[in-house]
C-alpha cells in the first residue's frame, strides 16, 4: 500500500530485519525517485514535491522480483525532529515494532517543523519528592497566607484571628500519599545575594 | 422539564411547565406588548439584559475557560499564594506536594531536575510577592493579571531563570485553569445554561482567538498534532519567553449527517485550541494550529465558524470534488446548491469566505443550445442560439465552428445568452461546439455541447 508524502522530507531506514531483501521505492517526487536498498541506516537527505508516494517492497528470490510490503504510518512528535513519520513495512499484519523494515521520514518543512530547537529544561523531581500536602499558615500579620507583609508591620502586631488559625488543605489532601523519603532541606540560606524581597516567611515542614 | 431545578423568583406569566430554574432570571415577562420594530417580536424584561445565571455564589457560570479573563483578578490571588507557598516548601525540604500546581507542572523521573533551580525559583519569589502585592492593591482583571505574570517570569535571557519562571508559570496556569474547572453540578432551563453572556458588560471584552480542528478518532495524526503543538508551546516559552493562556480541548463528536459536516467519521475528535489574543504568544499558538492543520500531510479539517482561512483546493483536499476527480461529499454540495441557485446565478449565499473556500458553484452548466435557423436550399446561413445565463458570473461562453474539412473557427468571450450566425457553406457535417469557461481560484472548469450541422 503506498504512502503519500506532501512536500520536502528526509529518509533514514532505521530498521531492517526482515529475511528478506527490502527497498524503498519512491515515486512522484522531484529529486528522488527510484528504488533505495533498505539497508539500516541508509537516508536520502532530502525528498521533495507537492505529492509523492513511498512503497516499502520485498523480495524473496534475491531481486527478481518484488512484491509490496503491508505498511503502517506512524507519526510522531519527537523532541529530536519534530514531527515525523515512520512506515513500518512486514509480509503480514504485525504489531509495528515487529515489522521487518521500519523507515523513518522526518518532515523539513520550516513553518511546520522547524529546526529541532535545544531541548528544554527536564521539570523532574524523584518520585520519593512527593508528599501529600499540609496545612498551611497564615500570616500573622495580615491573616493570609503567603505572608508578604513587611518585617516592620509584623514587629509587635499579632493578631489573634490567625495565631492558631490555619488555611484549609485543599481537596487534593484526600490523594493517596506517596512514601516520602528523607530527602536533605535545600537552605535559602545556601543562596547568599539572592533576595527574597518580601518580608519574613513562615516555612511549613 | 420536570426534571429541572425550579427558579426562586416569581414565575413569568407566560408559557407553561412550572417556573425552570433561568427563566424567570434570564428571559423575564414581556416587557413591551407592542412589537419592537428590529425584532418583530415583543421584547422580554431579562432578555439580553441580565448576568449570567448562576446557581449558587460560585460565580461559575460559563462552560468557557477564557471567559474568566475580564472576571476580577482576586481569585489569582489564592492561585498565586498558593504556588508561592508551595515554592517556598519545596526549597524548604525539597518535596512537593501531591495534587498542588507545582506537582502539575513537573513530572517524576531521575536526575537533577528541578532541585537545580532552586536559587532561582528562591529570587522568583521576590517577583511572586510583588505580583501577590500588585494583585491585592491594584486589583484588574484575570487577563491583566496573567500577562504581568507572564512578562515577570519568562522575561529573563537567563536560561535558568528562564526555565525557572516557565516552572511557575505552568504551576500557575494550571492551577487557574484547575480552579476554573472544579466539577459544578446544576441545572436549569437550556439557554440559562448555555448563555454565559454577561450583557451588563460593556467595560470588558475578552478578545479570543480560536481554531477547532477534527480528526477521525482513529487517525494517528490526531496524537501528532496535538504533540506537536505542545511542542510548539513549549517552544515558544523557551526561545522566545511567551506563552499562550488558553487550552487546548479534546472533544469526542458523533458523526453528522450534514455533507461537509467536520464530523465525518464514525467517531470524530474536535481539537480546539484557544487563547487569549492579548497574550503575548497566544496568537503564534493559534496561528500554528491552523497552519498545521491545513498541512496535507496532517489534514485536519477546520471548524467552519471559527478561524478558517482554507482555500479552495485546501478544501476540495479534504472534501473531495477537484477538478480532475469531480466526486465527493463537497461535489454532492455543491450540487445542492446548484439546484438553489440556479447554478450559481443566484449569489444571495455567496461571501468572500465562500468565494474563498470554492463554498460556490464551480462547475458551470449548458443551459439551452440549438439551431434556430438552419442552412436551407440557397442560404448557407445557419443561426445558432444559447442561454446559458444560469451560472456564476464569471463564466465565460466561446464557440467553435468546425467545417467539413476541419478548418476551426473560434469565437471567443461570448456572453451568457446569444446568437452566432456563420455560413455552413460546404457539403457536410458542421459541427458547432458551445464551451463554459468557469475559473474559481485557479481552477478553471469546462462545460461543452456540441451540435452537427448538415452544410449547402
Amino acid at each position: 500500500m503506498p504512502t503519500t508524502f506532501y512536500g520536502k522530507w528526509s529518509l533514514q531506514v532505521i530498521g531492517n530485519v526482515g529475511e528478506f531483501a527490502q527497498r524503498v521505492r519512491i515515486q512522484g517526487s522531484l529529486n528522488a525517485d527510484g528504488n533505495l536498498n533498505a539497508a539500516l541506516g541508509a537516508q536520502i537527505a532530502e525528498i521533495d514535491g507537492a505529492a509523492w508516494i513511498v512503497r516499502l517492497e520485498r523480495s524473496g528470490d534475491g531481486g527478481a522480483t518484488w512484491q509490496e510490503n503491508l505498511v503502517q504510518r506512524i507519526p510522531t512528535v519527537t523532541p529530536q525532529n519534530g514531527l515525523t513519520f515512520t512506515l513500518y513495512g512486514d509480509d503480514s499484519v504485525v504489531p509495528a515494532q515487529d515489522s521487518d523494515v521500519t523507515v523513518q521520514f522526518v518532515y523539513l518543512d520550516q513553518q511546520i517543523n522547524p529546526h529541532p530547537s535545544p531541548p528544554g529544561f527536564g521539570f523532574t523531581l524523584p518520585p520519593s519528592s512527593f508528599r501529600p500536602p499540609r496545612p498551611i499558615l497564615l500570616c500573622e500579620c495580615c491573616c493570609r497566607a503567603p505572608c508578604i507583609c513587611p518585617p516592620r508591620t509584623l514587629k509587635g502586631r499579632r493578631r489573634v484571628c490567625c495565631s492558631s488559625l490555619m488555611a484549609p488543605v485543599a481537596a487534593h489532601a484526600q490523594l493517596t500519599a506517596v512514601a516520602v523519603a528523607p530527602v536533605p532541606p535545600l537552605r535559602a540560606s545556601s543562596f547568599a545575594g539572592i533576595a527574597t524581597g518580601g518580608g519574613p516567611v513562615r516555612r511549613v515542614n | 422539564m420536570g426534571q429541572v431545578t425550579q427558579s426562586l423568583m416569581p414565575p413569568v406569566t407566560w408559557g407553561g411547565m412550572g417556573n425552570p430554574a433561568g427563566r424567570p432570571e434570564r428571559v423575564g415577562n414581556i416587557a413591551l406588548l407592542d412589537p419592537d420594530p428590529i425584532l418583530n417580536a415583543p421584547r422580554f424584561s431579562m432578555a439580553g439584559t441580565g448576568v449570567p445565571w448562576s446557581p449558587d455564589d460560585s460565580g461559575i457560570t460559563s462552560f468557557s475557560l477564557l471567559d474568566p479573563a475580564c472576571a476580577d483578578a482576586d481569585f489569582l490571588d489564592g492561585v498565586v499564594s498558593g504556588i508561592y507557598t508551595e515554592i517556598e516548601n519545596f526549597l524548604s525540604n525539597n518535596a512537593v506536594a501531591i495534587g498542588g500546581g507545582l506537582a502539575g507542572a513537573i513530572a517524576a523521573g531521575a536526575g537533577p531536575g528541578i532541585a537545580t533551580l532552586a536559587p532561582w525559583l528562591l529570587a522568583l519569589l521576590a517577583i511572586l510577592a510583588l505580583s501577590l502585592n500588585w494583585l491585592r492593591n491594584q486589583g484588574g482583571t484575570m487577563g491583566q493579571a496573567l500577562n504581568n505574570l507572564r512578562d515577570d517570569l519568562l522575561g529573563s535571557n537567563d536560561p535558568m531563570q528562564r526555565a525557572a519562571g516557565i516552572l511557575v508559570w505552568r504551576a500557575i496556569a494550571a492551577e487557574a485553569f484547575k480552579s476554573q474547572q472544579s466539577p459544578h453540578d446544576y441545572n436549569a432551563i437550556s439557554y440559562a445554561i448555555m448563555d454565559g453572556h454577561n450583557y451588563d458588560d460593556i467595560s470588558c471584552t475578552v478578545n479570543v482567538r480560536s481554531v477547532e480542528v477534527f480528526f477521525d478518532a482513529a487517525d494517528p495524526n490526531l496524537i501528532a498534532f496535538v504533540d506537536r503543538l505542545l511542542q510548539f508551546e513549549s517552544d515558544q516559552e523557551f526561545q522566545s519567553g511567551k506563552s499562550v493562556v488558553g487550552y487546548v480541548s479534546l472533544r469526542f463528536c458523533q458523526p453528522s449527517q450534514a455533507l461537509i459536516a467536520p464530523e465525518a467519521f464514525p467517531r470524530t475528535v474536535a481539537v480546539e485550541c484557544s487563547g487569549l489574543a492579548d497574550e503575548a504568544g497566544s496568537t503564534e499558538f493559534v496561528d500554528f494550529a491552523v497552519a498545521l492543520a491545513q498541512d496535507p500531510n496532517i489534514k485536519g479539517v477546520l471548524h467552519w465558524g471559527q478561524q478558517n482561512d482554507s482555500t479552495q483546493r485546501q478544501i476540495e483536499f479534504r472534501f473531495g470534488d477537484t477538478p480532475t476527480s469531480p466526486v465527493g461529499a463537497l461535489h454532492d454540495w455543491r450540487a445542492v446548491l446548484s439546484r438553489l441557485t440556479d447554478n450559481g446565478r443566484l449569489d444571495g449565499f455567496s461571501s468572500d469566505f465562500t468565494r474563498r473556500a470554492g463554498l460556490e458553484v464551480v462547475q458551470p452548466l449548458i443551459g439551452e443550445f440549438g439551431v434556430t435557423s438552419p442552412p436551407l436550399g440557397g442560404n448557407p446561413d445557419c443561426t445558432l442560439a444559447w442561454d446559458c445565463r444560469n451560472n456564476p458570473t464569471g463564466t465565460v461562453a466561446s464557440l467553435e465552428i468546425v467545417s467539413p474539412s476541419v478548418s476551426i473557427v473560434s469565437v471567443p468571450a461570448l456572453p451568457s445568452q446569444g446568437t452566432h450566425i456563420f455560413a455552413a457553406n460546404q457539403l457536410g457535417t458542421w459541427i458547432a461546439l458551445l464551451r463554459l469557461s468557469l475559473d474559481a481560484n485557479g481552477e478553471t472548469r469546462h462545460a461543452s455541447q456540441a451540435l452537427q450541422i448538415a452544410g449547402v
